[in-house]
């Protein structure tokens, strides 16, 4: 009887894990069948509950239009961009999205992106975002945080506007601030003056009729092999330059491609 | 007075045909081939009269009284007096040969060029105020003492496989004599100026003829000749030196001659046979408001010009607040940062406009104290910097101004790095911290140093501007350590430090207007140069 109970308990545990996919780190909850983007909640601090959870899956389906999209909570031990990188690549590999990551071990709350989406919600993006969320973080309102993420997310794949005010305050100050100095800076190098030295105030300077007569007489003179490290080092040299340009050359396109696939910005909270 | 030959009229020396010309009957007279009488002569040297200016004491010759009619360094009218002085005729003059209206369409082309120069500068009466007048240098003959240079020499060569190092003994003989080694005679006439506008061509000297001043006026050398002679003495030496090295440079051997200057006189023995005042032409515009004037002048020979040109206020603010504009719509479409970076930026911008300034004021006091105008120092004036200190001032100013730059350049190049590259994933927090923390102590270096330059100034608001930006930074430094939660805090940190920020902005642009005037010379007690030199 009890080896029963044990067999139809591990085959109910069986049958859901099976209905219910799971990826290395958490639930897939909804994979649009038109994309096959999925969408993830990773709520490890558990912040939200199930009525939560399920609406804010309402929210981050539309995303799946666009990418993957994922909501993870954690404390995390890593800087927040580390983790974020790192968990997004254990849930969706080099497929485009977006996660959104409350991370209460730093206090903060970061946005990260990939692939295609990133080309939208860029790094810019994503501290504008979160720079408009998170109050409702500071405050522990966690699902209308994440869900207001989502949403401007949302609006921004689809083509639209998010609101920026201190954006635009700053950046008039900025703009102020920069074009008085700049314009001072102008000012003052259109008046620079070239100044001669006192002795070139006369063209040709000062006219001299000196002659130097000289007789030299050697009282040592030293003679030594010359050392090979000379044309080893130009050697070197040239060797080195080459090398350096290649290895830079590689380190470049690497950097770029790691800057067009993925990043993201986060807030304190 | 120069009379016509043909109807005893008032002759001038014309420029454009480089003759006496008479303001009559329109005859013309070559200046060497006017030709009068053995009494005659002479009184025209008497008529050849030194006025004194009672505002600010320059004393200036002309054998036309209607040439004088304004002091053109400090502007004054009506205030020059006849002094019975002996004057020492000039040896050499270099002529005119820019005309007032040639002078004038220059002082224009600048004026184009110039949006923010106050109205009344382009008024066209003030352009008739420029006056021709004469600057005394300084000329002085010279060679080297007789007898042997000996010194060191070294030689180091390859040929085949092996390094040649050669040691000699050298003796030379440096024979020779240099001429044209001029030095403003004048206290008067800022020596700045003279670099501004230089060069003249030292082969158009003609033999001094008081017919070339008919018209014009000289400024008298007022400026002992002994000022200069360590500067003569140290210019021949160099060129003393330079001849050696050439002489050996055919045998490939380097003489070793010493660096310091007092020794390498010693070593070469450059001596000073003659010395007399030459004039040179230059044209004076002043313009004068309260206790400043500026100035416009021209090279009389070559049409080079420079002029000191404030800002008008209203003009300048006006095109800022439009620049502003253009540069407000780049910056939304493509520039967005979060609320510790923006409060970095605000730090960093004032840092840099804290180094400007301190730079500024850098200026301000070397101007002001006539730091890089040699001839000013004739005698020690009580309460003033004494030529000695301003010699010493001038040289620390040339050796750190490039390395300065650079440092400077390089802190701006790392800081910017360490804040706005993608090199960890540090949140925009740290990084901003770190930054402002980079920025805190140059920022007082900044603050010190201007203080230094200010502390004697009565104006108070000077150190207002000088702690405004430190006080921004200190405030940013602040923010971004207290880490706050709510952006307001970073956006309240970014307020108060562009406050302080603006107002050392509008401390730089009053000074400007300091920097691009002068003070009006004042009276004081100015030795006879000339008279020295007769002694």
């Amino acid at each position: 009887m009890r080896k029963n109970r044990f067999l139809i308990m591990f085959v109910l545990l069986a049958a859901v894990l099976m209905m219910r996919p799971v990826t290395a780190a958490g639930d897939i909850l909804y994979t649009n069948s038109q994309t096959g983007y999925q969408v993830i909640i990773d709520d490890g601090l558990d912040l939200l509950n199930d009525a939560e959870e399920k609406r804010l899956l309402m929210e981050m389906m539309p995303i799946t239009d666009y990418g993957n999209v994922a909501f993870v909570s954690v404390n995390a031990e890593v800087p927040t961009g580390a983790f974020s990188r790192e968990r997004y690549n254990l849930l969706f590999g080099d497929s485009s999205g977006t996660m959104f990551v409350v991370d209460l071990g730093n206090r903060n709350i970061w946005i990260y992106s990939h692939g295609d989406v990133y080309k939208t919600i860029t790094k810019g993006y994503a501290n504008t975002i979160t720079d408009n969320v998170y109050r409702y973080g500071a405050k522990g309102e966690y699902y209308d945080c994440a869900a207001n993420v989502f949403r401007q997310e949302y609006t921004l794949l689809k083509g639209g506007k998010i609101a920026r005010p201190m954006k635009h305050i700053t950046n008039a100050i900025f703009a102020f601030i920069a074009a008085l100095l700049g314009n001072f800076l102008v000012l003052k190098n259109s008046r620079k003056k070239e100044k001669a030295e006192p002795e070139e105030i006369f063209a040709a300077g000062t006219l001299s009729r000196i002659k130097a007569t000289g007789e030299a007489v050697m009282i040592s003179q030293k003679r030594s092999r010359r050392v090979e490290s000379g044309s080893y080092s130009s050697g070197s040299s040239g060797r080195s330059y080459s090398g350096g340009s290649g290895s830079s050359g590689g380190s470049h396109s690497s950097g770029g491609g790691s800057h067009s696939s993925g990043g993201g910005g986060g807030h304190r909270i | 007075m120069f009379s016509c030959p043909s109807c005893g009229g008032k002759m001038y020396f014309d420029i454009q045909s480089q003759k006496l010309k008479c303001s009559h009957c329109g005859s013309q007279t070559a200046v060497e081939d006017y030709r009068l009488n053995n009494d005659a002569e002479q009184h025209a040297e008497d008529d050849m009269t030194i006025y004194t200016c009672r505002n600010c004491g320059a004393q200036l010759v002309s054998p036309d009284q209607s040439a004088v009619a304004f002091c053109s360094y400090c502007g004054s009218e009506q205030i020059l007096e006849e002094k019975l002085n002996e004057y020492q005729r000039p040896a050499k003059i270099i002529p005119f040969r820019v005309t007032k209206n040639q002078c004038r369409q220059q002082y224009e082309s600048i004026l184009k060029k110039s949006f923010y120069a106050p109205k009344e500068f382009r008024d066209p009466q003030f352009m008739e105020r420029f006056r021709g007048i004469y600057i005394p240098y300084w000329h002085y003959e010279g060679g080297f003492a007789e007898g042997p240079v000996e010194a060191k020499g070294y030689a180091t060569y390859n040929r085949g496989d092996y390094t040649y190092n050669e040691k000699y003994d050298l003796k030379a003989d440096l024979k020779g004599s240099w001429h044209s080694m001029c030095y403003d005679g004048s206290s008067s006439f800022d020596d700045t100026i003279a670099e501004t506008i230089a060069p003249y061509k030292a082969g158009s000297f003609k033999e001094f003829n008081t017919g070339y001043l008919a018209g014009f006026y000289a400024d008298t050398a007022d400026v002992p000749p002994e000022k200069y002679e360590n500067d003569v003495l140290r210019h021949a030496a160099e060129m003393g030196e330079e001849s050696i090295k050439r002489a050996y440079r055919n045998r490939n051997i380097t003489p070793s001659l010493p660096d310091n200057e007092k020794k390498l006189q010693k070593l070469l023995k450059p001596e000073i046979r003659r010395t007399g005042p030459y004039l040179v032409p230059v044209w004076f515009l002043t313009w004068r408001k309260n206790d400043r004037v500026a100035y416009a002048v021209v090279n009389g020979e070559s049409g080079k010009i420079t002029s000191d040109l404030p800002v008008d206020a209203r003009r300048f603010f006006a095109v800022t607040l439009l620049c502003a504009a253009i540069l407000f719509c780049p910056l939304t479409l493509f520039v967005s940062m979060t609320a510790p970076t923006a409060l970095f930026l605000s730090a960093f911008i004032a840092w840099i406009v804290s180094w400007v300034y301190r730079r500024e004021i850098m200026h301000l006091h070397d101007h002001e104290n006539h730091i890089f105008d040699r001839g000013y120092f004739i005698d020690e004036r009580p309460g003033e910097i004494s030529g000695e200190k301003a010699e010493k001032i001038r040289k620390r100013r040339h050796n750190l101004s490039a390395i300065g730059a650079a440092v400077a350049g390089m802190f701006i190049l790392l800081i910017l790095m360490m804040v706005f590259m993608d090199y960890g994933d540090y949140a925009p927090a740290e990084k901003a911290q770190l930054g402002c923390t980079f920025l805190i102590l140059p920022a007082f270096w900044n603050l010190l140093r201007a203080l230094t330059f200010v502390r004697h100034m009565k104006d108070r608001t000077y150190v207002a501007e000088a702690l405004s930006c430190f006080a921004g930074i200190a405030v940013a430094l602040g923010v971004l350590y207290s880490d706050p939660v709510y952006d307001w805090w970073y956006y309240l940190g970014c307020l108060v430090c562009l406050g302080g920020v603006m107002i050392t902005c509008f401390g730089l642009i009053r000074r400007y207007n300091l920097l691009s005037t002068r003070a009006v010379p004042e009276l004081f007690a100015r030795r006879g140069g000339i008279d020295n030199a007769e002694e």
